[in-house]
């Protein structure tokens, strides 16, 4: 699907994105010392968050469009599978990024 | 202390994120973002999850509502972390105006709020707050040099590079919320990761806010069931 947007729509979806993240700022700085961190209302939103934007992330992965279109998916999520992996593991996010992303440039180059 | 933040923040932290902002760039090019659409969305937005979201949305031509949605709940958790930060710092004790303190939380991203966690122990209050204004500036400005170089350097790299450039954002991302302290966090990113698999052939991009929606619930209810 590719649809093109006019430059007004372009415009607007700058304005909305910028209020969309911009709001849950606003709403943090005006109720910080009012919301209790440990609510339940707060876990069930962070939850939420976490799970949206792993859904987004994995959309990217294994449906992309453009360039990584060109690789296969078994390739990235490999690659992903040995960060996720390290991560678990050791926990240390530099290595895990650095050892998956030199996977997936071995596996994307040579197999 | 301003000068440690910055010293601090041109280690690693701002090499990451100037990295992650380069693959942002090459993303949001390649969805149709022109120069000032890419800068002004790391500026204005300045939340990885929501910017990647509003650029993989527009690549897909989806609608204004969606996009506005779905950036909306993909930095749902600047709340979260505004909330936690602003008590770290002692924000309250200042009295700034609410613009002020809006100003301050937009540098908050997930880099500068996992610092000063990082720091609040070593650092009394005023200290604190003085670091966290160095580092979280250097950060902004490492992210907005990072998202520069990126929207020229997908014209110059071969789709090689290119390609394993624009992997380390989601892969970044996935690492670092799949890292997460609370379990019923770690449960919604692996539910939310496997959920969107199923939907995107049904749902298409509504996926995400389902899938979200879904793994976030499930994971906290099958947390608590687990407690009990």
């Amino acid at each position: 699907m590719n649809i093109e947007y006019t430059n007004l729509e372009k415009v607007l979806a700058i304005v909305l994105a910028c209020l969309a993240t911009g709001i849950w700022r606003l709403i943090g700085a005006i109720f910080y010392n009012k919301v209790s961190e440990d609510g339940i209302l707060i876990k069930w939103i962070n939850a939420v968050a976490y799970s949206m934007v792993s859904a987004v992330m994995m959309m990217i992965l294994v449906y992309p469009s453009g360039i990584l279109a060109n690789t296969s998916i078994e390739h990235r999520l490999i690659a992903l599978g040995i960060g996720i992996l390290l991560m678990v593991l050791y926990g240390r996010l530099i290595y895990a990024i650095l050892i998956s992303m030199i996977s997936f440039g071995i596996f994307v180059t040579y197999l | 202390m301003y000068l440690k933040g910055i010293y601090d923040a041109s280690n690693v932290p701002g090499f990451a994120l100037g990295s992650t902002m380069m693959g942002f760039s090459i993303i949001a090019k390649e969805a149709g973002f022109n120069f000032w659409m890419v800068m002004l969305t790391t500026a204005t937005v300045w939340g990885m999850p929501g910017q990647v979201a509003f650029a993989g949305l527009y690549a897909v031509g989806a609608s204004l509502f969606l996009i506005f949605i779905a950036v909306t709940l993909a930095n749902m958790r600047m709340m979260l972390m505004v909330i936690s930060g602003a008590n770290i710092l002692n924000i309250k004790k200042y009295k700034l105006s609410l613009f002020r303190q809006v100003i301050i939380f937009h540098l908050m991203a997930i880099t500068s709020w996992a610092q000063i966690g990082h720091m609040k122990d070593k650092l009394i209050d005023d200290d604190l707050i003085k670091y966290y204004t160095g580092f979280s500036v250097s950060i902004f400005m490492f992210g907005m040099t990072g998202t520069l170089i990126g929207f020229y350097i997908g014209d110059i790299i071969s789709n090689e590079i290119l390609r394993i450039l624009i992997f380390i954002t989601p892969l970044y991302i996935l690492l670092l919320v799949v890292n997460s302290k609370e379990t019923f966090n770690k449960i919604s990113v692996y539910l939310g990761g496997l959920l969107v698999i199923i939907f995107y052939p049904i749902a298409g991009t509504w996926s995400i806010l389902i899938s979200g929606i879904f793994g976030g619930s499930i994971a906290l209810l099958l947390t608590y069931k687990l407690k009990k």
